[in-house]
């Protein structure tokens, strides 16, 4: 599987960091392209959930699971990809040095074979291209967080 | 992470009393030998779709998701001469073991997660399976503060921790009887 890494400073201590990145509930009001989140199960280690975001190619849903390690790590694996990925998994993790967060995000991913024979079907983006696109979206949103954990502490 | 510790860490996210949640929440563990090398018994136990040749009890599988770390199933199984239909999420922890917990818990419970744990005794395997569960009321409407509640958890409990005794004796003997291993499992355990 491909990987990309993309990390943010955040100016709070790892709980609060850690705390915005783990209420999916939140999510919806910081990331403007994540339309709606359904928390299916949560018992406080294990979370599965369902993601719609907007995309340019319209909305997508996604599912999947999260294994909270408090304050230091959320795994990720989606089971229900989007649709042209064939894999999706990852993690968040959190380490505070004088009273400032680093979260770095890192993605696994596999494309789906492009599909044979349909001239109609939208091109597919090879695995460095998804690649970039996935970094630059991922980096976005934790610049997102960022803003929304900085603002949070300075109340 | 430990059932235990799982139930620990869901206690105070969901109540904020988390001596209450505990109390309400059973932990089991059930541990037998297996003659068996521990990755070709961690790779038949992680191949949930071959259980039905070990474990007669299965009578469906639909496995939703497999990537070899992460798992999603629906399994439906007899249980007291009833089917039951429960969906379990699974994770292959970086130490071997395996980690799951129930979405779709069985019927009769709140929650249901666990474990199955793998270590290698005498070049076989010594399987664990652990359980943190809470019970619904016996009767629809009653309470778990009823008195008669704990006589239903003591109950269940004995039960339950002797069908996990069945499940690990049916891999016991699976393993005893010289079973060839299933596809999966070799390619695991290669």
């Amino acid at each position: 599987m491909a990987a990309i890494t993309e990390s943010v400073v955040i100016d709070a201590p790892i709980e609060a960091a850690y705390g915005a990145f783990a209420d999916l509930d939140r999510w919806p009001a910081i990331l403007p392209d994540t339309l709606d989140v359904q928390v299916l199960y949560c018992d406080g280690y294990n979370q599965e959930f369902t993601m719609t975001v907007e995309r340019p190619g319209g909305q997508e849903t996604v599912r999947g699971v999260r294994y909270c390690r408090a304050p230091y790590e959320l795994e990720l694996v989606q089971t229900t990809p989007p649709p042209l990925l064939k894999r999706m998994a990852g993690r968040w993790t959190f380490a505070e040095q004088d009273g400032r967060t680093t979260v770095t995000a890192t993605r696994e991913f596999e494309l789906k074979a492009p599909p044979a024979g349909d001239p109609a079907a939208a091109p597919v983006p090879d695995e460095a291209e998804f690649g970039r696109r996935l970094s630059g979206h991922l980096q976005q949103n934790l610049q997102l967080f960022r803003e929304a954990v900085e603002a949070d502490v300075a109340r | 992470m430990s059932p235990a510790d799982r139930a620990a860490a869901a206690a105070p996210a969901e109540s904020g009393a988390s001596a209450d949640v505990a109390d309400r929440s059973d932990l089991l563990s059930v541990t037998r030998p297996v003659a068996a090398p521990v990755a070709e018994v961690r790779a038949l136990f992680w191949d949930i779709a071959s259980w039905h040749a070990v474990w007669d009890r299965i009578t469906a599988v639909r496995v939703h998701y497999d990537d070899g770390a992460h798992q999603e199933f629906d399994l439906e199984v007899e249980r007291d001469g009833r089917t039951e239909f429960v969906r379990t999420v699974r994770f292959l922890a970086p130490g071997g073991d395996i980690e799951f917990f129930s979405p779709n818990p069985p019927p009769g419970m709140a929650d249901h997660l666990g474990a199955w744990r793998f270590t290698e005794q005498d070049g076989g395997c010594l399987v664990t399976a652990e359980r943190a569960y809470e019970l619904l009321p016996a009767q629809p409407g009653g309470s778990p503060s009823d008195p008669a509640h704990q006589d239903y958890r003591d109950a269940y409990r004995r039960r339950f921790e002797d069908r996990l005794g069945r499940i690990l004796d049916s891999f016991v003997s699976h393993f005893e009887a010289g079973a060839q291993p299933s596809p999966a499992a070799l390619g695991a355990a290669a």
